[in-house]
């Protein structure tokens, strides 16, 4: 009995040094495979902000709502998408509804009356349509100590932070100072991202 | 955009097949992003230039700004200073830019080589010879009832009355109808039978000014999703508003409804009299208001008679005539004997309590009610009488023409108020309400027309289905299609299968090659939206200009200075003598006239161009919110109350409608067993010619579907993403089944959208109509469903 226990006491450890680093290199081989693979084929779309590129194809145009880029969940989108947004482990980081202080919107409004999921190409008639991207992230300064501008329009983006604070926040556009709610005091909208055409009465039904 | 259409496409197509059960992989899979092929400036690149423009699909009439760049639409915003939608769009109005640049944009005139394979480039010259002569040759060897034109309520208002123009006032035709007819005409009725002036006396200030409302088959939050998020917002700053959907099948609506109302298919007529008859018999009906404005009026009522415009001796013309009498309450509380809740609640599958409840809702003269109608009611074998009837409810208790009571039918196109109603291009009318059954109507065209008397044909025209009856049998000759595709929207279509070189000559306008150009004979290319000037009018009398603001491409041009051009080629330039370069203005100032002092007042050419549109009548340059209310109609001289000042015919009365239940003309049997109701859903836009060009669009909804109740489904052994084939008696098509998703139609029911120019519904659709309207019915018929 003691022998045998004894034996195989001697024999364990041995056994165990010749088959542990084997199923590990297996184990780490898998894991470096399936980051790999979900390196080259499937990047994780939420774990990260989006890059420049990446926010550019979800747009049909700079200022148009971005399409889903997830397959439909179960659940509301608000359920994840809050006003501040969710950590949502294994999915990622759900951004914010940046929604929430535009007038007449809530978190009742119906996302997918402006947001499509995107299932398929089959069938799809080739598009000459030319994008139309942001080429310029940044304000302008009226002198070097100045707070920039803003330089998109804020129809329909009423949050700032929304998009310029939080973990899906791209790094080029995170706030320094999110604690200073009233961001339009210091910026402002420049007057070309808000133009309206000229006309020359107000809306018709000021009578 | 050419690296999307590579990047992922099975892998996409096998995460929809997966369903809704997502985990961390399918996420990360999902997220393979596309590369970025192309950059193309800044919206705040001085170069993009900014103008208004209505959006170019549906009725609502939404604002947009649209952001050019190089001749080319490169954005659009919702416009924050259009009332109608205070800056929100939908997601077909957002994506709009794309649709113009669909890579087969037709951009040349084709015309169909002699062999009838195929097409050949020729030029615009060629091309308006060509149908010059083969108009001018069919009009001399067969008259004027064998050339027609069909049309749409997407024509601008340049478009309907240059066509109106040439067929009555230069061909001598009354051939000429809109697709209008296949979704507003039963409202047109509904109107013109009740008030003798068609269009809403209400507006969209009813949507912040009612308490209750009511939809009658309107899945408002797909069809007009920008006025339902108005009454959202108003519900949430106010919560007592309340929203009942009334429908055949659960809708994202519904979801956001108070009271959800699963009715029978075609028993809206008993609800709609179940109601009436509680109003009645518990005296809840304002009778100061029905002596002073109302008068009672009772039609056929023998189904024989009637019939349903599909079966025997109407399987080729559909001629029924309705016939007034007069009524009176007394009548009418003896008509409704039959509406009992007890009978009602039988006929329709409402439960008593949820009849008393409308009863309730219409009968508390406390709070504002407003009716909301589309194509649930318009599309109805009785179509017109189910507008009677709504409109009954608000005759009787006096819940109309005042802000948030009205009945308020909405329409599906851009300009079927503004066009196909406004300036009449239906096979009887003229503009302005005028029919040309009406010599003194005759003689007023005429007159403005500046000619000779005896012109404008007393005989109505063929209504859209006769139209293309008549075409397939072969009395229409020549016909000339624009903005419309009726090989995907026509009901019962393989009725009108076409074979070239059959004698027949058909010329289409169009954008985008569609089923209907692949039958034409030449095929036009045409100027779309912005890349041309033009006006539309709203399902609230609101009349909306844009100028031309981008380039057509290739060859395209619009499609008024193509019927313009063929008229001078025929000898009737007459009849559009403006010059070539400035022709807009002068068109517009000539059509406003049939508007002055009737009522009908458009504001001038220039106001228009100001502003964000303008809802008629416009007197002294200032709009109307509500019709025939005093102190807001410029032609009401009362000092409080209501004038139906336009119902000449009544005594300047509005007429209430005894209109009694009657059953589809088809309904489920053995061997059909499952109700077929078609429809749209929410990204594309009808036949979708255009939204389909559109890739966010696209892959949104990326083919037609079948939605199929869970009980059926169980019952069948079919599940959710199998393919089915879906046959009625006339035909069959094969389809993806969707169970549980966005639209769940009960059991025994199913429902199809008809987008889809691969996978048409309208195979499977019965060619009965409305008896009045002549209206299609495209929400019943009867169908079954097999596995493949």
């Amino acid at each position: 009995m003691t022998e045998s226990l004894l034996t195989s006491d001697r024999r364990s450890p041995d056994a165990r040094r010749s088959w542990r680093p084997f199923t590990l290199g297996v184990i780490a081989a898998i894991l470096v495979a399936i980051v790999l693979w979900n390196r080259e084929e499937a990047p994780s779309v939420e774990a990260a902000p989006a890059s420049h590129a990446v926010r550019a194809q979800r747009r049909q145009y700079v200022g148009a709502p971005p399409v889903i880029p997830h397959p439909p969940l179960t659940g509301q989108c608000v359920t994840c998408h809050t006003p501040k947004g969710t950590n949502r482990p294994p999915l990622g980081f759900a951004p914010a509804n940046p929604h929430t202080k535009t007038p007449g919107m809530s978190e009742e409004s119906r996302c997918r009356q402006c947001h499509a999921f995107r299932f398929t190409d089959d069938e799809f008639v080739a598009s000459d349509f030319e994008r139309l991207t942001l080429t310029r992230t940044q304000g302008s300064r009226a002198h070097s100590a100045a707070p920039p501008t803003i330089p998109h329009s804020l129809q329909m983006r009423n949050d700032c932070n929304a998009c310029h604070s939080g973990p899906a926040a791209r790094p080029e556009i995170v706030c320094k100072h999110p604690e200073r709610a009233r961001c339009t005091q210091c910026h402002v909208p420049e007057p070309k991202s808000d133009a309206v055409f000229g006309v020359s009465e107000p809306a018709s039904d000021t009578k | 955009m050419t690296g999307q259409d590579s990047a992922g496409t099975d892998r996409r197509t096998f995460l929809v097949e997966l369903g809704v059960a997502a985990s961390a992989v399918t996420l990360a899979s999902c997220g393979k992003e596309p590369e970025l092929t192309q950059i193309a400036g800044d919206p705040n690149d001085p170069s993009l230039q900014w103008d208004k423009a209505p959006c170019r699909y549906c009725g609502t009439g939404c604002g947009v700004e649209v952001g050019v760049k190089d001749g080319k639409v490169a954005a659009v915003r919702g416009d924050k200073e259009a009332s109608v939608n205070r800056g929100l769009l939908c997601v077909k109005g957002y994506h709009l830019p794309a649709m113009l640049y669909g890579r087969d944009r037709l951009k040349f005139p084709m015309k169909r080589k002699a062999d009838g394979q195929g097409f050949e480039k020729i030029s615009w010259d060629e091309a308006l010879d060509l149908i010059a002569e083969k108009f001018q040759t069919t009009l001399k060897e067969h008259g004027p009832e064998a050339v027609a034109v069909y049309g749409s309520g997407q024509w601008t208002i340049f478009d309907g009355y240059a066509a109106l123009k040439w067929v009555k006032g230069g061909m001598k035709s009354n051939n000429i109808d809109p697709n209008a007819r296949l979704c507003m005409a039963s409202a047109v009725m509904g109107f013109m039978t009740q008030f003798q002036s068609d269009e809403p006396m209400g507006c969209y200030d009813d949507f912040e000014a009612g308490d209750d409302f009511i939809l009658w088959g309107n899945n408002m939050a797909e069809m007009h999703p920008v006025l339902f998020s108005r009454i959202l917002e108003h519900k949430r700053k106010d919560g007592g508003v309340r929203i009942v959907d009334i429908a055949t099948r659960w809708t994202p609506t519904s979801q956001y409804a108070d009271v959800y109302i699963e009715i029978k298919p075609g028993s809206d007529l008993a609800l709609a009299n179940g109601i009436l008859h509680l109003l009645i018999a518990s005296g809840r009906i304002d009778k100061a208001f029905i002596e002073e404005n109302v008068v009672f009026k009772r039609g056929i009522e023998d189904l024989d008679k009637i019939g349903y415009g599909c079966f025997g001796d109407q399987t080729e013309h559909y001629g029924f005539k309705d016939e007034a009498r007069d009524s009176s309450l007394d009548e009418m509380r003896e008509f409704l004997q039959d509406y009992t809740p007890a009978k009602v609640s039988e006929i329709t599958g409402v439960s008593e309590a949820q009849i008393r409840l409308l009863a309730d809702m219409y009968g508390d003269s406390s709070r504002g009610t407003v009716s909301l109608w589309c194509m649930g009611v318009n599309q109805h074998t009785r179509g017109t009488w189910m507008n009677n009837l709504i409109t009954d409810l608000h005759l009787l208790t006096g819940k109309i023409s005042r802000p948030g009571s009205n009945p308020f039918s909405l329409t599906g196109q851009p300009s079927a108020c503004g066009t196909a109603r406004e300036v009449g291009t239906l096979s009887n009318r003229l503009p302005a309400d005028m029919v040309v059954m009406n010599p003194e109507h005759r003689a007023t065209v005429e007159d403005i027309w500046n000619l000779p008397e005896g012109t404008i044909n007393p005989k109505p025209g063929y209504h859209a289905v006769d139209m293309f009856r008549a075409l397939s049998r072969g009395d229409i000759k020549a016909m000339w299609i624009q903005v419309t595709n009726p090989w995907v929207s026509l009901p019962n279509l393989t009725r009108f299968e076409r074979k070239p070189n059959d004698g027949r000559f058909i010329v289409v306008s169009d954008i985008y090659p569609t089923p209907t150009t692949a039958v034409a004979d030449l095929i036009l290319p045409s100027a779309a939206w912005v890349e041309r000037e033009g006006l539309f009018g709203n399902s609230e009398r609101r009349t909306q200009q844009w100028n031309k603001l981008a380039e057509p491409p290739g060859e395209a041009k619009e499609d008024a200075w193509q019927i313009i051009q063929v008229a001078k080629r025929m000898g009737m330039e007459n009849l559009f003598p403006w010059p070539e370069d400035n022709w807009h203005e002068p068109m517009f100032e000539e059509y406003r006239r049939f508007g002055f002092g009737h009522g009908k007042d458009l504001a001038s050419y220039e106001q228009l161009k100001g502003s964000r549109g303008l809802r008629w009548p416009v007197v002294d340059g200032k709009e109307t919110k509500y019709r025939y209310m005093a102190g807001e109609d410029p032609y009401v001289m009362k000092a409080s109350g209501v004038h139906f000042y336009k119902a000449k015919g009544y005594g300047e009365k509005a007429a209430v409608w005894l209109r009694p239940y009657q059953p589809p003309a088809e309904v489920p049997d053995e061997e059909y067993p499952l109700w077929l109701s078609t429809g749209r859903v929410l990204e594309h836009w009808h036949t979708g010619s255009m939204t389909r060009r559109v890739k966010e669009l696209h892959q949104a909804v990326p083919e037609a579907y079948v939605e199929l109740s869970r009980s059926d489904a169980a019952e069948l052994g079919i599940e959710n993403g199998q393919r089915v084939r879906v046959s009625s008696r006339r035909g069959s098509v094969e389809l993806k089944v969707k169970i549980d998703e966005r639209g769940r139609p009960p059991r025994g029911s199913v429902f199809i959208p008809f987008f889809d120019e691969l996978r048409l519904a309208n195979v499977l659709t019965l060619d009965a109509m409305d008896c009045i309207s002549k209206e299609p019915d495209y929400k019943k018929c009867a169908v079954r469903v097999e596995k493949v």
